[in-house]
C-alpha cells in the first residue's frame, strides 16, 4: 500500500507502520459498583482511504475506544491498564500533553452523533471553524475565513457566505452535522473518527451525509473509522468491519466476509435478527435472547455465552481469543478473525438460513 | 394514473368487512403564538393536513416518513390525545370526534397507544403492578391475583418483576411493560408509535416478534408508526408514506416496496441501506437535496417539489403544474388500492437497483 | 458463491441440547443495573428507592454531620422543658452579664437570665418556626404551583403575576410590613415568612409540573382514561415535588435567620421571649466589653450551627433524592 508520509509531522517507524493503530487497548472505569471494563483488549488499524466500521450494541465500548484516541476520556474515573495507540508508528499515549493536543483536530478529527457537543451555541459557526484552523495553523483571520467558506461549500452547505455568520441553532440538524464535518476537516486530518454520524438524522439526510463522507474519502484519501450500530450503513460503506461485544472485538474481517460468512455467534445473531427491506415478509425474525451484559459484570468465558444459541460448557471456561478463520473460498482473502470456539457451527447454521 | 381517486386512500381492507378505524380528512394545525402575551396566533404549524386512512380488523397499517412529517401528531389526533382541528374519526362505527369528556375516557378502553421512549412512558414512582393495575381500576375491572401475572406472562416477563420499579428494567423490558399496559382489557385498536426505535438492534427483533404474536393471539389492529422502512416491510400489511403532513403514497406493503410510484417514496426507499454489501454496491441512491421545509410555511402546489428529483427534470410547462396544483392521490398501477399524490407518478425500482 | 444473509424461521433443531440455553425468547433476565441507570442497585421493594437515596446521601459526609446536628437540635427542642436548668425567662438583676461558670454554663444576660436555658429555648423556637414555615410554604406553593402548571391559561397567569409581585418586594421589608400589620408574635412571624417564601416554591412546582404535563407517562395515563385529578395527584405531584421539597427544606435555615434578624430589630418575636436575635441585640452594648463576649458568641454560634446544618442536609438531599436534578 502506498503511503503518503511527506505531510506528516512524524517519522515512519518502519515501512509496516499503519496510519492509525490501536494495540491491545484497555479502558476501565472505576465506579462504586466495581470496575467497568468499557474497552478490554481491543486492537485494530486503519489505512489511508479506507473505511473501517466498528459495529456493536449500545454500551459495547465503541465510543470509549474512539474517544481515548483523542484523549477525550476523563481520567479519573478512566484508567488505561494496557494498550497503545500509534499514528504512523508514533505512540500517541506516550506523547507529551502538548503534542497530543496538537494532534487532535489536525491529524485525527472526530465527528459525533450530536453536533451540539462539538459546536458551541454562543459562537458563530464560521468563527468556531476559523478558530479551529488558527489553533493549528499560522494563518491570518482573513485566510482562515476564506478557508472556512471553502469548507462550508465543500460539505454542501448552501449559501456559505450567509451561513458563516449564523449560530448553530439557526442550522437544521443535517446542516449542523455538515458544519461539524467542516470543522473536523478544517486541518485536513488523515483520520476521521465518525461516531454515529447519522444516527440522529433522517434517512434522506443520512444519504446526503454518507455521500459527503464517501466523497471526502476519495478526494482527500482520508481514513474513516465509522462507528455505528446500523448494519445497513456498514454494508454500503465499510471496507472492513470490527464487531464489538462487551468491550471486546469478537469478529473482524472484510465487509463481504463478515456479511456472507459470519463466524461469531453474535454476528450471526445480529444478521438474523434484522428485518430486511428487500425481502418479502419473513415468517419470523430470529432475535438474540436476553440483554447485553453490564460491563462491570461481564460473564466469564465468552461474554456472549448467556445469550448464545451455540454455547456449550467449553464457552464458559475460557475467554475465546480472536483467531484467524481458515477457510478456502474467502471473499477477498483478507484477514478474517473471530473469537468463537463454535465458528464452524455458526458458519453452517448461517449457510442453512441463507439457503432456506 | 389520471383519475384522482380519493376512494383509493382507504381501500385495501378485507372485502365486505367494515374497517375498524376510518379516518377522513384529518387536520391538525398548531397555532404559533408570537410575542409575550400573544393571544392571537401569528400562524399555524400545519402538522397534519387532511389525512384519510382505513385500518381493517387484524390489520397493520404503517405510517412512515421523516422526522416532523406529522406521524405522531396523526396518531395522537386519532386517539384524541390532542384535539384535531377537523376531520372525522370512526372507531368500529363510533364517531370518536363527537364523544364528550366522560365518554371519551370510557372509549379509551378500545384505543390504546405504545410510546416510543420506554424510559419516559412509565411513571418512575410506580411499580409495574401499580402501572398495570391502574387501567383495570380506571375501567372498573377487577384485578385478581392472576390478572397481572397473566398479563406479564403474555409479554414475556416473569411475574416476580411485578413489584419492581421501571428503573430496574432494561429498555426492552420496559417496552414490554408499555405493551402490556396497552393490550390489557383487549383494545380494538392499538397505535404503536415507533415502539422499537429506541431499542438496541438485538432487542428490536424480540419486540417485533412479540407484537406479531400478540396480534395473532388477540386479533389486534395496529397503526404502526416508524421511520425504519425495513421494520415496516416486515410487519405491515399496508403502508402510508407521509411528507409534510400529507400522505403522498399509500399501498399494500409489497406494492409499495416493489412498485413505488411517488418520487419521494422512491427516494426514501433508495436511501435505506440494506445489510447486504453486494446488493448495496449495485444499488443507485436517489439523494434528495436540502431539508424538509418548515411546516408552518409549506411550498405551494406539491409540497415535495422543493426537494423533488423528478421536478428538476421536468420541462417548464410540466413543472408549473407541480407549483400551482396540489396533486391529489391518483390511482396508480391500475390498482385501486394503490394511490400516489404526484402529477407525474411512475414506477421506479429502488430496492434492488 | 454465497447468497446474502436472510432472516427467516429457524427450526428448533438448531439449538444444541444444553443446560445453559434457556428456551428461546424466554424473558430477558432482569438487569440488576442497566447501563443507563446511574448508581442504583439492590432496590427490590417499595423501600428500595428510599434506601438508594440514603445510600447516596451517606456518601456526603457534611450532609451526614448536618443531619446529626439537625437530629440533635430536634431532640433538644422536644426535651427543652425537662433539660433546661433554669426557667429561661426568670430574671435575676443581681447576677447580670456573668461569664460562663459551673452554675451558668453559658453565663447570664443583661437581665441575669441563664443564657444556657435561653439558648435551649431558642432551639425550640427555631425548630417550631423553621419547620412550620417549611411545611406551610410547601403546602401553599405546591398546591398553587401545580394548579398553575397543570391548568395553564388564565389561572396560571394570575398565580404567576401574584408571585411576581411578592418576589419583587425586598423580603425583609416585606416581613417587617406584615408583622406590623398583624402585630408581634410567633405565629405572626411564621405567617409573614410563609407569605414571602411560597412564591418560589410555587414557581419551582409550576416549572416541574409544566415539563411533566408534557411527559410521555402523563400522556400514557391520559391514554388509559385517567381523569385530570388523578393525573395530577398520582402522576404529576409525586414526580414534580422533589425540587420544591428540597427548596423548602433549604429554606428552613433562611427562615430561622430571618426570624433572628427581625428579632434583632425588635420586630416579631416579643422581646421578653429568649430568642437568638434578641439575645444578640441585647449584647450589642457589650460587644467590646471584656468578659461579656459570651453574650453574643453563644447565640451567634447557635444561629450559625443551625443554619449550616440545615444547609448541609439540603445539599445532600439535592444530590441524593434525584441525581438527575443536578
Ligand atoms: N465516564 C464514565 N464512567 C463510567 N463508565 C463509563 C464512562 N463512560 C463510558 N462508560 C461506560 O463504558 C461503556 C462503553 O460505553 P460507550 O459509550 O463506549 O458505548 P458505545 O458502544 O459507544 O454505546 P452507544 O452505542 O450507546 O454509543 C458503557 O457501559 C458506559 O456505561
Ligand atoms: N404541541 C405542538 N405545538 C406546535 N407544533 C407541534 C406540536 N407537536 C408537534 N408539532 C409540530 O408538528 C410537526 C409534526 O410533528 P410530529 O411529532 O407529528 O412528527 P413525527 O412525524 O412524529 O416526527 P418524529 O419522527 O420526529 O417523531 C412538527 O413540525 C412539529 O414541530
Ligand atoms: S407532483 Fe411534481 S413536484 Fe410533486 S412529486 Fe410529483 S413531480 Fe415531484
Ligand atoms: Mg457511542
Ligand atoms: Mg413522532
Amino acid at each position: 500500500m502506498a503511503r503518503n508520509d511527506s505531510t506528516t509531522d512524524f517519522q515512519l517507524d518502519g515501512p509496516a507502520a499503519p496510519l492509525l493503530e490501536v494495540d491491545d487497548l484497555r479502558v476501565h472505569f472505576k465506579t462504586d459498583k466495581g470496575v467497568v471494563k468499557a474497552v478490554d483488549g481491543v486492537s485494530w488499524h486503519v489505512e489511508e482511504g479506507e473505511t473501517l466500521a466498528i459495529v456493536g450494541e449500545s454500551g459495547s465500548g465503541k465510543s470509549v475506544s474512539a474517544m481515548s484516541i483523542l484523549g477525550l476520556v476523563p481520567t479519573p474515573p478512566a484508567t488505561f491498564p494496557s494498550g497503545d495507540i500509534r499514528l504512523r508508528g508514533r505512540s500517541i499515549l506516550k506523547m507529551p500533553e502538548k503534542q497530543q493536543r496538537k494532534l487532535r483536530g489536525s491529524e485525527i478529527a472526530m465527528i459525533f452523533q450530536d453536533p451540539l457537543t462539538a459546536l458551541n451555541p454562543v459562537f458563530r459557526v464560521g468563527d468556531q471553524i476559523a478558530e479551529m484552523i488558527r489553533t493549528h495553523q499560522q494563518v491570518t483571520k482573513t485566510v482562515a475565513r476564506r478557508k472556512v467558506l471553502d469548507l462550508l461549500g465543500e460539505v454542501g452547505i448552501p449559501n456559505p457566505a450567509v451561513r458563516i455568520n449564523q449560530y448553530p441553532h439557526e442550522f437544521s440538524g443535517g446542516m449542523r452535522q455538515r458544519a461539524m464535518i467542516a470543522m473536523a476537516l478544517a486541518n485536513d486530518p488523515k483520520v476521521l473518527l465518525a461516531d454515529e454520524p447519522t444516527t440522529a438524522l433522517d434517512v434522506t439526510i443520512q444519504a446526503q451525509i454518507m455521500l459527503l463522507l464517501e466523497k471526502l474519502r476519495q478526494d482527500r484519501n482520508t481514513a474513516i473509522v465509522l462507528i455505528t450500530h446500523d448494519l445497513g450503513l456498514v454494508a454500503s460503506h465499510a471496507d472492513r468491519i470490527n464487531v464489538m461485544y462487551a468491550g471486546r472485538i469478537v469478529e473482524a474481517g472484510s465487509c463481504d466476509d463478515v456479511f456472507y460468512r459470519p463466524q461469531h455467534a453474535y454476528t450471526f445473531g445480529l444478521l438474523s435478527s434484522l428485518a430486511r427491506m428487500d425481502k418479502k415478509r419473513q415468517t419470523r425474525l430470529l432475535p438474540i435472547k436476553g440483554v447485553p451484559p453490564s460491563l462491570s459484570r461481564v460473564p466469564p468465558g465468552c461474554p456472549f455465552h448467556p445469550r448464545c444459541r451455540f454455547a456449550t460448557e467449553a464457552c464458559v471456561e475460557a475467554v475465546p481469543t480472536l483467531e484467524t478463520v481458515k477457510l478456502v473460498d474467502m471473499a477477498d482473502g483478507g484477514l478474517h478473525r473471530a473469537a468463537c470456539i463454535h465458528s464452524d457451527q455458526v458458519e453452517m447454521a448461517f449457510q442453512e438460513r441463507v439457503v432456506e | 394514473m389520471t383519475e384522482p381517486s380519493s376512494a383509493s386512500s382507504g381501500a385495501g381492507t378485507a372485502l365486505g368487512e367494515a374497517p375498524v378505524l376510518e379516518v377522513t380528512d384529518l387536520v391538525k394545525h398548531f397555532p404559533i403564538r408570537g410575542g409575550l402575551m400573544g393571544r392571537r396566533p401569528s400562524g399555524f404549524v400545519q402538522a397534519v393536513n387532511g389525512i384519510s386512512l382505513n385500518v381493517g380488523r387484524g390489520q397493520t397499517v404503517a405510517l412512515v416518513g421523516e422526522s416532523g412529517c406529522g406521524k405522531s401528531t396523526t396518531a395522537r389526533a386519532i386517539l384524541r390525545l390532542i384535539e384535531p382541528t377537523s376531520g372525522s374519526i370512526r372507531l368500529d362505527g363510533v364517531d370518536v370526534m363527537s364523544l364528550g369528556t366522560g365518554e371519551l375516557r370510557r372509549a379509551r378502553r378500545d384505543m390504546q397507544i405504545v410510546f416510543q421512549d420506554p424510559y419516559a412512558s412509565l411513571n418512575p414512582r410506580m411499580t409495574i403492578r401499580q402501572i398495570l393495575s391502574e387501567k383495570y381500576q380506571l375501567f372498573g375491572s377487577e384485578v385478581t391475583n392472576s390478572t397481572i401475572s397473566d398479563l406479564l406472562d403474555m409479554v414475556g416477563l416473569a411475574e416476580e418483576y411485578a413489584d419492581r420499579y421501571p428503573h430496574e428494567f432494561s429498555g426492552g423490558q420496559r417496552q414490554r411493560v408499555g405493551i402490556a399496559r396497552a393490550i390489557a382489557l383487549n383494545p380494538k385498536f392499538v397505535v404503536l408509535d415507533e415502539p422499537v426505535s429506541a431499542l438496541d438492534v438485538s432487542i428490536q427483533a424480540q419486540i417485533i416478534n412479540l407484537l406479531e404474536d400478540l396480534q395473532d393471539e388477540l386479533s389486534l389492529t395496529y397503526l404502526f408508526i416508524a421511520h425504519d422502512l425495513s421494520v415496516v416491510r416486515h410487519i405491515a400489511d399496508r403502508v402510508a408514506v407521509m411528507y409534510l403532513g400529507s400522505v403522498v403514497e399509500i399501498a399494500d406493503r409489497d406494492d409499495l416496496f416493489d412498485r413505488p410510484h411517488h418520487p419521494y417514496t422512491q427516494a426514501l426507499i433508495s436511501a435505506v441501506p440494506i445489510p447486504d454489501p453486494r446488493l448495496e454496491r449495485q444499488r443507485e441512491r436517489i439523494v434528495l437535496r436540502g431539508d424538509v421545509p418548515n411546516p408552518a410555511n409549506p411550498p405551494s402546489g406539491c409540497r415535495f417539489r422543493t426537494r423533488c428529483w423528478k421536478f428538476e427534470q421536468l420541462s417548464e410547462t410540466d413543472a408549473r403544474r407541480c407549483i400551482e396544483e396540489p396533486p391529489p392521490l391518483y390511482e396508480v398501477a391500475g390498482n385501486p388500492g394503490h394511490g400516489a399524490a404526484c402529477h407525474y407518478a411512475s414506477l421506479r425500482d429502488v430496492v434492488r437497483a | 458463491m454465497t447468497t446474502p444473509p436472510q432472516s427467516g424461521h429457524e427450526p428448533d433443531t438448531q439449538v444444541p441440547a444444553q443446560a445453559l440455553i434457556t428456551q428461546f425468547e424466554a424473558p430477558e433476565p432482569l438487569v440488576e443495573e442497566t447501563t443507563e441507570a446511574p448508581a442504583i442497585k439492590g432496590g427490590r421493594r417499595r423501600t428500595g428507592q428510599i434506601r438508594d437515596i440514603w445510600k447516596r446521601f451517606r456518601r456526603n459526609k457534611l450532609a451526614v454531620v448536618g443531619l446529626a446536628v439537625v437530629g440533635f437540635l430536634m431532640v433538644i427542642a422536644i426535651l427543652q422543658p425537662f433539660i433546661s436548668p433554669y426557667d429561661p425567662m426568670e430574671q435575676n438583676l443581681l447576677n447580670t452579664r456573668k461569664p460562663p461558670s459551673g452554675n451558668h454554663f453559658f453565663g447570664t444576660d443583661i437581665l441575669g437570665r441563664d443564657m444556657f436555658s435561653g439558648i435551649l429555648y431558642g432551639v425550640k423556637l427555631a425548630m417550631i418556626v423553621g419547620w412550620s414555615v417549611m411545611v406551610l410554604s410547601l403546602i401553599v406553593g405546591v398546591a398553587l404551583g401545580a394548579i398553575a402548571g397543570f391548568r395553564g391559561k388564565a389561572v396560571d397567569s394570575i398565580i404567576m403575576r401574584v408571585t411576581d409581585i411578592v418576589l419583587a418586594f425586598p423580603s425583609l421589608i416585606g416581613a417587617i410590613l406584615v408583622v406590623q400589620i398583624f402585630g408581634n408574635g410567633i405565629w405572626q412571624v411564621i405567617i409573614a415568612l410563609v407569605l414571602l417564601s411560597w412564591p418560589t416554591a410555587a414557581r419551582l412546582m409550576r416549572g416541574s409540573t409544566l415539563s411533566l404535563r408534557e411527559s410521555e407517562y402523563v400522556e400514557a395515563a391520559r391514554s388509559i382514561g385517567a381523569s385530570d385529578t388523578r393525573i395530577v395527584t398520582r402522576h404529576v405531584l409525586p414526580n414534580a415535588i422533589a425540587p420544591t421539597l428540597i427548596y423548602s427544606f433549604s429554606h428552613i435555615g433562611v427562615a430561622i435567620v430571618a426570624m433572628a434578624s427581625l428579632a434583632f430589630l425588635g420586630i416579631g418575636v416579643p422581646a421578653d421571649i429568649p430568642e437568638w436575635g434578641t439575645m444578640i441585640a441585647d449584647a450589642v452594648p457589650s460587644l467590646n466589653v471584656e468578659g461579656e463576649s459570651h453574650m453574643w458568641i453563644f447565640p451567634s454560634l447557635a444561629i450559625v450551627v443551625t443554619t449550616l446544618a440545615f444547609a448541609f442536609v439540603a445539599d445532600g438531599l439535592r444530590d441524593s433524592i434525584d441525581p438527575k436534578l443536578r
